[in-house]
């Protein structure tokens, strides 16, 4: 049991150095920007010396920069991002209405995406070399190659205009009628998503059936239902790690399909604020974003560990493994610290 | 006790014709071995029994099974009738042959059929093939290969199979497990007197195990019938080769002590640690000119740590290494499939060992050699120069690797388990070539081996090792005959050969004490 | 052995077709003006002109242009930035991998531990937030994708050079005392070149999809320009009048990306082949 605990805190000090440094390169931006910091969090405002020597002040913009870093990863911890140059309000008060729908996309989006996506993944790698892997294989290839604001356009195009089945834009009234409004564009979403999900099940999958334990089931006429639970729960590792690079990947699609959808969430206030310079903005809503994917990763990582009960034996089995093995000149010693570290990903 | 019989099996697949007309009858309570070297089908005449050929396979023949016919061609459901219940089946990797996730006593269980799964008894399965109860609740990964491999056996009598097929099941073992599992299954075989087919490429292990034998050749049965006449005398050309290959192994010796008394390679008191693991303590050792060495003991002994440390590929922790030759020591390794650079040619890899031993070889070797000579020295025809390894033989690729390996113009050659990968017959021909280059060069070699047919054969001299330490060392015939240490004496005991009954045994003929003098010039010639 | 030339015989219909759909792209990109003449031009007072108009076979933008010589224009914008991505982040890939991979210890450990933190970054949206605050065009959106995508190629170069030094022909050099400049560019990269060169070839498509993203988004290149991203959202504007206008630009980037991968793929398969 110690060594879950060692992993976990190995892999949430992992998390945090992440965070922090996703912070840095968040807060730079700021910086990054071009033109005077204070002159870009003045907006549209008019701009006397007084206002900029007041916005200096109140940002401590003349401190040094790693100060005002502090500063700013204290304020973010209580959740204060400063105000949105645009409005001037708050930044958590202007963004966090725009979260709902948000959520609600990527939610939907995510449960379709991992239900389709395994399932025609374990489909696929079952009647690998038949007719039906061929047609998914090819399906999710141009869902992992085309861009989801193109597969957004096409379908708002003969749907919604064309045919007329869906709404244009906007987000609707009450349960039934959002579910309309976002069916499009978590269709959009789910394509690529699944897509992407469907080639990581099935190449995970595919190497565990041809494995000698597999034959050795056959072998004895284990039922078929089992062996295929056994080579399901020894490929579930590289499926459930994927899961970081998962929500990157709809996160990363919201910002697209929301803007082509016209839909007020977080991803069309995050494009907006960026073409705006809303740079408070932007920073609350990319940190929140990646402080998201960077914690799924870390617990499914976590939880991945936990299931495998050769990695949780990994650490005190590292000497036996190394005893059994340091004769066998396909593991030499020296490249076995690399291995166990590099085996894992 | 089930009657099996196969009529004219032929397997395809895609163009080339992997079972070319087998025919194969199992009537009575017997081992039955098929042997033959890798690639002849083997292997595959035992999948095809069971239905688990690769997918794509084209199957004809006729197979009738506990008296009734058997389709190969049926369906997935209909071989359930065959598989476990009719046939058992042991696989070759204990490393691989378990689900690496699953318990291993719901492993044993996972083949019982639905109406006995109440009644089974896990715990007297587990020790009935000699292994703790507490096994039920592990999983593989804590597991040794012969404890894995305890776990495989049980699992496939879980099922209740009367027949039983063991392929290569004990190949991948150490010596002494080795040993532990052929006699586990050869009391389970008889106490439920079952009949085993029993599938090898080593013709010792036959002599001592089985009562009739079928050789095959490329799909083709060589010759078949009773283990004794065969291994005694055998009418085929390809049984004689293999039989030949084994009884050299086993009984002549190619080896002599060194050519000088000089010293060329000292080691003294080597040790290193790998983390926790201490993989060498205190290993002393020395060859002189000419001489060949062997280092013997089973995986993990530290056996391989002293070949990469006396080459310079780790640092000793502890200890010195002094070498009093020209160039520097080189080393050929096990795997034929990577020893060499896929992307280059022959040509390549000896030219650039060429002028690596002549620029970078230390007191004054000129590079003397050129690549023809290389070849000559290395027994390779000329026209193997502009390939690729790909396009080489096993044999082929070991042959390259000491070229090079002389190229340098080295006075030590370590050989580390340079032969096992390779089928009995290219071993030897490899090993009279090594013979001849020790006694032709003045080449000290120092062989590294878990065989101990093979350091019978070539080495004059033998360092036995265990658990990172030299347990004894000493002539060769005096090992052989009065091993001192008792894990020396365990190590040649289990060596399969050892005890084979004499009247049995076609390697009996040659008496150990004086066979050196006498078998040295006429077979290395 | 027999196996290799019987795959390179059958190259399947779909690769030989995706290679030829790449060359007619390639040309598009390095002569647009031989294919599409005067693809800038505008004729505002002809206005957007559907599909199919006289003259105008995929119609008119809503500055009157050609849409299907726009199209054969926008291919070099489109297809440029992707491969400098590719390009720039192989290279520091092959830099840090092998640096990574060869050397190992310390070294090893702080690249690594910066491509894991690297690589569990959502990518796409930091491009956005990097290049939309940023500024400064397209180039810095190829900079900061570079800077995205590397990790990855470090991943891989690292782990392809782990993989070969362990084999014994790199140890028999190491004994022979080859100097270590030539065991990388003698041994190891001859025999990791084919993974990395399919590698950066399929990153090609990643980008493409990357860089389309961004400029979809209106980040890193001016509205009117020639580029496929931009022309779907500026096509956006009169899917009424004209659909082929915003859907033509989507189709070729799905079908350049998937043409791609195609490729890549089979060569991947056909590698694993020979090995």
């Amino acid at each position: 049991m110690t060594d879950v605990l060692k992993y976990i805190c190995k892999r949430l000090a992992e998390f945090i150095v992440s965070i922090l440094c996703l912070a840095f390169v968040i807060f730079s931006l700021l910086y990054l920007a071009p033109g005077d910091p204070a002159r870009s969090l003045v907006g549209t405002k008019q701009v006397t010396p007084e206002l900029l020597a007041t916005i200096r002040e109140t940002y401590g913009l003349d401190d040094p920069f790693f100060v005002q870093f502090g500063h700013w990863v204290q304020g973010a911890v209580h959740l204060d991002f400063g105000n949105s140059i645009r409005t001037g309000a708050p930044v958590t008060a202007y963004v966090a209405p725009h979260a709902a729908v948000t959520f609600e996309l990527v939610l939907i989006s995510l449960i379709c995406s991992v239900v389709l996506g395994i399932f025609f993944g374990v489909v696929s790698a079952k009647g690998r070399g038949k007719l039906r892997d061929d047609v998914i294989a090819n399906v999710s290839l141009v869902g992992t190659s085309a861009p989801s604001f193109a597969v957004g356009l096409f379908v708002l195009y003969v749907f919604a205009l064309k045919f007329g089945w869906f709404p244009i834009y906007g987000v609707g009234e009450g349960f039934v009628d959002r579910l309309w409004h976002l069916a499009l564009p978590a269709a959009c979403l789910t394509f690529a998503v699944s897509a992407l999900l469907i080639k990581i099940t099935r190449s995970a999958l595919i190497p565990e059936m041809e494995k000698d334990y597999t034959m050795f089931m056959r072998a004895r006429s284990v039922p078929t239902h089992e062996v295929q639970a056994a080579q399901i729960r020894n490929a579930s590792a590289p499926i459930l790690t994927s899961a970081g690079l998962v929500l990157a990947n709809l996160l990363g699609g919201t910002v697209l399909v929301e803007s082509v959808f016209s839909i007020p969430g977080l991803g069309n206030l995050l494009a907006s604020s960026v073409t705006f310079h809303d740079v408070p903005v932007v920073q609350f809503i990319a940190l929140t974003l990646a402080f998201i994917v960077c914690l799924a990763s870390a617990i499914v990582d976590i939880l991945a560990y936990i299931i495998d009960p050769t990695s949780r034996r990994r650490r005190m089995l590292r000497s036996r493994v190394a005893a059994e093995n340091w004769d066998d000149p396909a593991n030499p010693p020296a490249s076995l610290p690399n291995n166990t570290e590099g085996g894992v990903s | 006790m089930i009657d099996l019989s196969v009529t004219n099996l032929h397997v395809r697949i895609g163009a080339s014709e992997i079972l070319d007309g087998i025919d194969f009858v199992l009537d009575e309570p017997i081992c039955m071995a098929i042997v033959g070297l890798s690639g002849s089908g083997k292997t595959m005449f035992a999948r095809a029994l069971m239905g688990l050929l690769p997918v794509g396979s084209e199957v004809t023949g006729e197979y009738l099974l506990g008296g009734g016919v058997f389709d190969f061609n049926a369906k997935e459901a209909a071989w359930r009738e065959v598989r476990g219940k009719a046939i058992g089946l042991i696989m070759q990797d204990p490393f691989t042959a378990l689900d690496p996730l699953g318990k291993c006593g719901d492993q044993i269980l996972a083949g019982v059929p639905k109406d006995r799964k109440e009644a089974f008894d896990v715990k007297a399965a587990l020790s009935e093939v000699g292994l703790p109860a507490s096994v039920e609740g592990r999983f593989p990964f804590e597991l040794s290969g012969g404890q894995r491999q305890r776990v495989v056996i049980a699992a496939s009598l879980a099922t209740e199979p009367k027949l039983l097929i063991a392929d290569e099941a004990t190949t991948a073992l150490d010596v002494i497990t080795q040993q532990e599992i052929l006699d586990l299954i050869d009391g389970i075989r008889r106490g439920r007197g079952m009949p085993l087919i029993f599938i090898t490429h080593d013709i010792g292990l036959v002599c001592k195990w089985a009562d009739r034998i079928m050789v095959v050749e490329n799909g083709r049965v060589v010759e078949t019938g009773p283990a004794r006449e065969i291994t005694r005398n055998p009418k085929e050309a390809y049984t004689r080769t293999l039989a030949e290959a084994d009884r050299l192994l086993n009984g002549a010796v190619l080896s002599a002590p060194g050519t000088s008394e000089r010293i060329v390679l000292a080691a003294t008191g080597l040790t290193k640690q790998f983390g926790k693991f201490r993989a060498l303590d205190a290993v002393s050792l020395e060859v002189r000119v000419g001489e060949c060495i062997g280092v013997v003991g089973e995986s993990g002994s530290g056996k391989t740590t002293l070949a990469r440390l006396l080459v310079g590929l780790e640092h000793p922790d502890k200890g010195r290494i002094e070498y009093f030759g020209k160039g520097l020591p080189q080393i050929v390794f096990q795997d034929p499939y990577s020893s060499l650079n896929p992307a280059h040619t022959v040509r390549a890899i000896l030219t650039e060992a060429l002028l690596a031993g002549g620029s970078r070889g230390k007191g004054g070797t000129q590079a003397t050699l050129t690549i023809e000579e290389l070849l000559q020295l290395a027994e390779l025809p000329a026209e193997l120069l502009d390939r690729k390894p790909a396009r080489l033989s096993g044999g082929q690729r070991q042959r390259v690797a000491i070229a090079r390996a002389l190229a340098p113009g080295p006075e030590v050659l370590i050989l580390d388990e340079s032969v096992s990968a390779l089928d009995v017959v290219v071993q030897n021909q490899i090993l009279q070539t090594i013979s001849r280059l020790r006694r032709e060069r003045d080449l000290a070699i120092i062989l590294i081996t878990h065989d101990l047919s093979v350091v019978r054969m070539v080495a004059s001299r033998i360092y036995v090792m265990s658990e990172a330490h030299v347990v004894e060392f000493g002539e060769t015939a005096r090992i052989f005959a009065a091993p001192r240490d008792p894990y020396t004496a365990k190590l040649l005991a289990a060596a399969a050969y050892a005890d084979i009954p004499r009247e049995n045994n076609p390697l009996a003929e040659t008496p150990q004490d004086n066979t050196r003098t006498r078998n040295e010039g006429q077979i290395s010639e | 052995m027999n196996r290799t030339i019987d795959t390179r015989a059958r190259m399947p219909r779909s690769v030989k077709i995706s290679i030829g759909v790449l060359i007619v792209i390639a040309a598009c990109m390095a002569f647009p003006n031989l294919f599409a003449p005067g693809a800038l031009n505008q004729d505002i007072a002809q206005g957007t002109l559907p599909a199919l108009s006289p003259g105008h076979l995929l119609g008119t933008d809503a500055l009157g242009r050609d849409v299907l010589k726009l199209l054969i224009a926008g291919a070099r914008s489109a297809m440029v930035g992707p491969i400098c991505i590719a390009v720039g982040s192989i290279l520091i890939g092959i830099l840090l991998g092998t640096i990574a991979g060869w050397y190992g210890g310390v070294a090893d450990w702080i690249i690594s531990r910066y491509a894991d933190i690297t690589l569990s970054m959502p990518t796409l949206l930091l491009a956005i937030v990097a290049a939309g605050i940023i500024g400064g065009g397209y180039w810095v959106s190829v900079l900061v994708m570079v800077i995205l995508y590397s990790p990855f190629d470090i991943r891989l170069v690292r782990s392809a050079v782990v993989a070969q030094k362990g084999k014994p022909y790199i140890e028999s050099a190491l004994v022979m005392r080859i100097s270590t400049g030539r065991i990388l560019s003698r041994h190891i990269f001859p025999n990791i070149s084919m993974v990395v060169f399919v590698n950066f070839f399929l990153n090609i498509a990643y980008g493409l999809v990357s860089m389309s993203s961004l400029s979809y988004l209106g980040l890193g290149v001016s509205p009117g320009d020639a580029d496929w991203g931009r022309q779907l959202s500026d096509g956006r504007g009169v899917l009424f009048d004209n659909p082929a206008a915003a859907l033509s630009a989507g189709i070729a980037i799905v079908v350049t990306a998937v043409c791609v991968n195609i490729v890549g793929n089979w060569m991947t398969e056909r590698s694993s082949l020979e090995s």
